[in-house]
């Protein structure tokens, strides 16, 4: 049954001025890309990515009215939940060569996906891209998972210059590309997945309201973020015309991305 | 065998996919309509643009789920030019809920002008959780019901479904008055209640709007009653909606005397597919049972 959990926060961690990391004491057993609905009472409910399973943690960044409410939660106070919600993504098998590709707290789930392709033995490389060096965080985490990391900013303050497609290199070396972040930067990579023939799967993220795939708020084409995704396979992103275009706001209205 | 024959349009089968369930645009339709829907009916559109209730907005019970949208949509106009592209073959009907009879009657009239023929348009009057509208708005009682289809018959002659609640007291009088009016049919089912869910831990609601219409099968027999008796009071067709989730389940409310079955929270428990499933358990069932159509037991518990 889709319950609402509620248990303690086990820890905050404030990753820059924008961005918290909350620790839960909860193991919800989630597949890396799947997803949580959060309660805040009085405030409302939203999806939040899943960045590691023991304990459950959730990162955060602050920018809007929920999230920013989210700044008063301190370690011990209780926080609501449902899940774990949706379809994540396929995990790698033994050696294979993975890349990650992130943007923004879309690093998160891609942080938990990336730990267990290393406890499938998959070689793991992670490309983070920030704007710049002051939105950067995860970096230790990120380095305890990755064989190899490669960071990016548009200014260049900090690794690469340029964003994350500057970045990826040699692509005949890769089985399999994971994204996960601004949707714009997601199609760019899908696009480049799909003409070179490699499997690829994004993590989307939609106006949701009911989370368990009955409501219809969050769909993309005929498929429902909540449910059939919020992961899905590149080759059919490709073909949606909304995908990195258009999304729709809470009455149902096309709004560009 | 199920095929059925409504509003002048062939139904591949008596499944209807109930308003408010994945029906916010016309490919999730077209979604629901692959998925074996014998027809789909939109969201319910009104007047103004509405983001709907704060979240949660919907939460599972031990019998079904309990939720309160809000009646988020995009407004008539967009949702004309969103539903407008139904090119399937499946009827599609538009659900409308206005604040009041003048409402609805404009609601319609931009129907009408609009060009755009659904195969019907159904009149939402039985929210339990909207405030200004259906049930918290009284608009479920005899003299309201037959006002508000009086006002949407005047300004087109689009087939028109009365969506009555089976928990306003009256619901025959309701039905009764709705056909005197003009009505072609009658759909008695929406979510009961409103009713409640607290969380324990935090001592509150959990839905954000506090209260929330109940759904699943834990209705169905509160809606079975209802389509019964007004299958003795009216001669226009009842869809019934409430709490199927298997063909069993449809069978019953034909014996109660339904035409078509809306289906709406047995996507959630059998995802999309429910319709596909619920169409073909019907078929054999009543293939078991030695019957060549679905039309020979409509009304056979009232014999």
């Amino acid at each position: 049954m889709n319950e609402m959990i509620t248990a303690r926060i086990k820890s905050v961690k404030r990753e820059n001025e924008n961005i918290t990391t909350y620790e839960i004491e909860k193991n919800l057993k989630a597949k890396p890309g799947q997803f949580i609905m959060v309660w805040l009472p009085g405030i409302g409910e939203r999806p939040m990515g899943i960045a590691d399973n023991e304990p459950l943690t959730m990162t955060v960044a602050h920018v809007g009215e929920f999230t920013n409410k989210m700044r008063e939660l301190k370690t011990g106070d209780y926080i609501s939940f449902r899940g774990p919600l949706g379809k994540g993504f396929t995990l790698p098998k033994r050696n294979e060569r993975v890349l990650l590709i992130g943007g923004g707290t879309g690093i998160a789930p891609l942080h938990f996906l990336a730990k267990e392709a290393k406890r499938n033995e998959a070689r793991v490389k992670i490309i983070f891209g920030a704007r710049t060096k002051s939105l950067l965080f995860y970096q230790e985490r990120l380095e305890k998972v990755a064989d190899e990391l490669v960071i990016t900013t548009d200014d260049g303050s900090f690794g690469i210059k340029g964003n994350v497609l500057a970045a990826i290199g040699d692509i005949k070396n890769i089985d399999r590309i994971y994204t996960c972040g601004p949707e714009r930067m997601m199609a760019a990579v899908v696009k480049m997945a799909v003409e070179n023939s490699i499997r690829c799967e994004a993590s989307l993220e939609r106006y949701m309201k009911c989370g368990i795939g009955v409501c219809g708020s969050c769909m993309i084409g005929k498929y429902r973020v909540c449910a059939d995704g919020p992961v899905f396979d590149g080759k059919l992103l490709a073909e949606e015309e909304e995908f990195g275009k258009e999304k729709r706001d809470a009455s149902g209205k096309r709004i560009p991305l | 065998m199920i095929e059925i024959k409504l509003f002048g349009k062939r139904w591949k089968n008596p499944t209807v996919l109930a308003s408010g369930v994945l029906s916010t645009t016309l490919k999730s339709l077209e979604r629901v309509a692959e998925e074996g829907a014998g027809a789909v009916t939109t969201k319910s559109l009104t007047i103004e643009e509405r983001k709907g209730h704060q979240g949660p907005n919907i939460v599972e019970v031990e019998c079904g789920l309990l939720n309160a949208m809000g009646y988020p949509n995009p407004g008539i106009d967009e949702g004309i030019k969103e539903f407008s592209n139904w090119k399937r073959e499946e009827p599609l009907i538009i659900s409308i809920a206005g604040k009041d009879k003048e409402e609805f009657a404009r609601l319609a009239e931009k129907i009408e002008e609009s060009g755009f023929r659904p195969t019907a348009i159904e009149a939402a009057i039985s929210c339990p959780h909207t405030p200004g509208y259906g049930l918290m708005a009284d608009q479920s009682g005899p003299d309201s019901v037959s006002k508000i289809t009086r006002a949407i018959k005047e300004k087109t002659k689009i087939p028109l479904i009365i969506k009555l609640s089976p928990s306003a007291p009256g619901e025959v009088a309701a039905a009764k008055a709705a056909e005197e009016a003009g009505a072609d049919a009658i759909n008695m089912g929406n979510t009961i209640g409103p009713g409640m869910k607290i969380d324990i831990e935090r001592k509150k609601p959990i839905l954000g709007f506090g209260r929330g219409g109940l759904s699943g099968p834990a209705i169905k027999p509160i809606t079975m009653r209802c389509v019964y008796d007004i299958y003795d009071a009216v001669d226009i067709p009842i869809i019934a909606t409430g709490g199927v989730v298997t063909g069993e389940d449809a069978i019953e409310y034909v014996m109660a005397g339904a035409s078509a079955i809306g289906i709406g929270t047995g996507a959630y428990y059998r995802t999309p597919k429910v319709f596909k499933k619920v169409a073909s358990e019907m078929s054999e069932w009543l293939m078991e049972h030695g019957y060549k159509n679905v039309e020979e037991i409509r009304g056979a518990a009232h014999e």
